[in-house]
């Protein structure tokens, strides 16, 4: 076989906070699809920005051809080959198909004044008919369709002259028709001699297109393996790799009567037939991918988008949920995963954080007791060990973990009777971490129940009574805490 | 419909069906609304908000905006007059300079808003304010007359029976719609507008590229500022303010769009006539000056609502709100 000819040398950066990528080896040949996966987190998507020239690498090679080279800029990956179609779309809508294609890199005529419409048409015309597509050049973007879009971009990839194309989860908005084009376009660039960089979290998809495979964990290089010799279950023992612990503070109880029902949840591209029971005393833990739906479910329980069919029951009443505000008087309390955008207001003081969901219920005269709002506030502080040097602090300069004790302290003012927490413990220390799941298991004991997404598999196995893992819009499994294992979830979210 | 129709009825816009209106409404109003004489008239008055608004539309189109030009035209028509006053520049060359010292504070714009990543609202402002200022100290808050009255050929001139004017607006619009539409960087104007950040990812150099349209809204409004000076021969600072909102007002009334990536000077140009069309036409029906500001707040804000939709969808789209809705609801 080819000797590679792109060399990853010990490549690492790191992030204010952490550290993504880990002194990382990786080798591409001509004429190969290397797939490279991992679970949320890995590293995955921050190599491949290195290597497209988003972010500059801290540390280690990359070698072209047995040469050093730096891929300082966007344009400078461009120049050395290296073409990226990005999971989220990358085209300008407004801009015909030559023009996308072309961006940058028109032909020019006029002593290089105008662009040469005629030939940029023409070429873009030739690029698409050798993926076997025929678009109108003409024709606005915003007018294809999703796998239109993509040969697009493709396209706009052959036309830089690429040596190196980098699909990141290409198939994660395509049907199964549309994937088995987009591999036949594939094969078709592997012919070509072109070495294809290829990120996926659909396990099943690496058979039929990959020939090795590359998994990463935490920032780290957990092996390269021909896939010809690995089997699913051992990709998924790399990508799972450590033992877990018992390190969650838990106390399983009963579970009481059923707090939450949802029948046959529907929703146009993102939720299909979902069903699922949550009940008093418990914490349901909703695993998955990103993207798989978590968060659309919780959004439509808490009435931010509407179902399109279905029916949800709180407490036994089958409710029509049509709005937060809806949501909120029936005593529901959702933690946003984006706490600072969605959760806070980063430039008020700690106190008016805390009241602010329950100035209804604390203040149902018009006017706001400052004494109150401050004891009240005071007892949150305590109660949930916040840290801060007063209660007039802005929200914005306290650290991750205490911002999120601020939400979790702004709901249970609201006096809430269910939870939902997105991403509860996301970008926060394990101090604080920790002190969290406490909270969370206080929570329970007293009845209140709690459904929690969260990405990191430790945190569902450990802090879940029951847990629910989502694959494309539907419910894949359910497991008590005691079926749960972090293979089975895994094998359930990718569907190995 | 038949295939012709249908294609007309898809360019013509709310604001383009608005001026139709206009011209018949005034005409009827007003004898000499509908003459020879006052659309060259018209012409005159809406060349000087052509211009300014035509760099206005570049800067729009990259999801910018521009508060200084008002400020910059004066200061631009304040330096050309002085320096034809006290440093007795031929007026050419103090034209250039006055035009020059434009570009430099729409490059400053640019320069702060991509490089320092403000937002656009903070630098223009700013610029607002020192061009006024610094337009103030050098007349000394007065107001400039008695230089040579070479610039007045810009207003007044004509050429093939043509009003100067008109000739220098369409050639301009010719210069920039081919900018716009078939160059490489009107291209990449468009894409940053319409996704900045796959522009960049394709390779376009969006900071740099961004810097100089805004020095271009500049270069513009002095053009636009000289062009001032030579319709009223007389420059003072103050006299130009007003022009950034008239300017913006007619680009997005003209169907540019204030999210970027769409529209075009073209388009402006509607915009640009339907405003110095309806200020004539108040005036010649005799509309007392502050009943017109009412006047104009209203066409414009109807401009804008129906900009984007083509007549048949209008109809359609006002038949479904008054009427109820046909069939194609959600839930059954």
């Amino acid at each position: 076989m080819a000797e590679p000819f792109l060399r990853v040398e010990s490549v690492s950066k790191s992030f204010p906070g952490v550290t993504a990528l880990h002194q990382v080896d990786f080798d591409l040949r001509a004429g190969e699809v290397h797939v490279l996966i991992g679970e949320n987190g890995a590293g995955k998507s921050t190599l491949i920005k290195l290597l497209s020239g988003v972010y500059p690498k801290d540390g280690g090679r990359f070698l072209l051809d047995g040469q050093d080279v730096s891929i300082a800029s966007v344009r400078a990956a461009q120049d050395l080959g290296v073409a990226t179609i990005y999971q989220e779309m990358n085209l300008i809508p407004e801009l015909t198909v030559a023009q996308n294609i072309l961006l940058g890199r028109e032909p020019r005529r006029v002593g290089g004044l105008l662009v040469d419409t005629e030939a940029a048409r023409r070429r873009s015309a030739t690029l698409l008919a050798s993926l076997g597509q025929h678009l109108d050049p003409d024709a606005q973007v915003k007018t294809l369709s999703v796998p239109q879009q993509q040969m697009v971009e493709v396209a706009k990839a052959l036309s830089m002259e690429a040596r190196i194309v980098i699909f990141d989860e290409p198939t994660g908005t395509l049907a199964e028709k549309e994937t088995a084009a987009l591999f036949a376009t594939i094969r078709l660039l592997k012919q070509q001699g072109m070495g294809i960089i290829y990120i996926s979290h659909r396990l099943e998809e690496i058979r039929e297109i990959g020939d090795r495979v590359t998994v990463l964990r935490d920032g780290h290089l957990i092996g390269t393996r021909a896939v010809a010799e690995v089997t699913v279950d051992d990709l998924i023992q790399m990508m799972v790799g450590r033992e877990l612990k018992d390190q969650f503070p838990r106390h399983r109880r009963p579970p009481g009567e059923v707090a939450l029902e949802i029948r046959n949840l529907s929703l146009q591209g993102a939720l299909h037939d979902v069903s699922l029971t949550v009940h008093r005393g418990e914490i349901v833990g909703l695993s998955g991918l990103v993207g798989s739906g978590r968060t659309a479910l919780a959004r439509v329980i808490f009435g931010i988008d509407r179902p399109d069919s279905g029916e949800i029951r709180v407490f036994g009443k089958p409710v029509r949920m049509d709005s937060p505000l809806t949501a909120t008087k029936l005593g529901l309390a959702f933690l946003t995963e984006d706490r600072k955008a969605l959760g806070l207001f980063q430039i008020r003081p700690v106190s008016d954080n805390i009241i602010l969901a329950a100035i209804q219920r604390l203040f149902p005269r018009f006017w706001i007791d400052a004494g109150r709002e401050r004891a009240v506030a005071q007892e949150f502080v305590t109660r949930l060990r916040i840290q801060t040097p007063n209660l007039s602090q802005l929200v914005q300069n306290l650290s991750g973990g205490n911002q999120q004790k601020v939400v979790l302290a702004k709901w249970l003012a609201t006096h809430a009777k269910l939870f939902i927490l997105d991403e509860p413990t996301r970008g926060i220390d394990v101090g604080a971490k920790l002190e969290i799941h406490r909270l969370m298991d206080e929570l329970v004991a007293q009845g209140t129940p709690i459904v929690m997404i969260s990405s990191e598999m430790p945190e569902i196995l450990g802090m879940s009574d029951r847990i629910y893992v989502m694959r494309d819009g539907r419910i894949g499994g359910e497991f008590t805490h005691h079926e749960a294992s972090q293979e089975r979830i895994l094998k359930c979210a990718v569907g190995g | 419909m038949p295939r012709l129709a249908a294609r007309l009825a898809s360019v013509v816009s709310g604001p383009i069906i608005i001026c139709l209106g206009m011209i018949g409404v005034f005409s009827l109003l007003s004898e000499n609304f509908f003459s020879l004489s006052n659309a060259v008239n018209i012409i005159r008055q809406a060349s000087v908000l052509a211009l300014v608004a035509f760099g206005q539309t570049f800067v729009i189109l990259l999801a910018g905006i521009d508060l200084s030009v008002g400020a910059v035209m004066g200061l631009t028509s304040c330096v050309t007059a002085t320096l034809m006053l006290k440093a007795h520049l031929a007026p050419v060359l103090a034209a250039a300079v006055g035009v020059g010292v434009a570009a430099l504070c729409g490059l400053v714009n640019g320069l702060v808003h991509s490089f320092l990543g403000l937002n656009p609202f903070v630098p223009t402002f700013g610029m607002w304010g020192m061009a006024l200022g610094a337009a103030l100290i050098i007349t000394e808050e007065r107001v400039l007359t008695g230089f040579p009255a070479t610039l007045r050929v810009l207003h007044d001139g004509e050429l093939l029976g043509l009003p100067a004017p008109l000739l220098l607006v369409a050639a301009v619009l010719l210069v920039l719609h081919t900018f716009l539409k078939a160059t490489p960087q009107g291209i990449a104007t468009y894409a940053i507008g319409g996704n900045e950040g796959a522009a960049h990812l394709s390779g376009i150099r969006v900071r740099l590229h961004k810097s100089l349209i805004y020095a271009f809204s500049g270069f513009m409004a002095g053009l636009a500022g000289v062009l001032f000076l030579a319709r009223s021969n007389a420059a003072q600072a103050i006299d130009t303010i007003g022009y950034e909102f008239d300017s913006i007002a007619a680009v997005v009334v003209g169907g540019t769009s204030l999210m970027g990536g769409k529209g075009g000077v073209a388009q402006t140009l509607v915009g640009v006539t339907l405003i110095a069309m309806l200020r004539n036409g108040l005036n010649m029906v005799g509309v007392n000056l502050y009943l017109q500001l009412v006047f104009i707040g209203v066409v414009l804000i109807l401009a804008y609502v129906t900009e984007n939709q083509n007549l048949v969808e209008f109809l359609r789209d006002l038949k479904r709100r008054l009427f109820g809705a046909p069939a194609s609801t959600e839930e059954a």
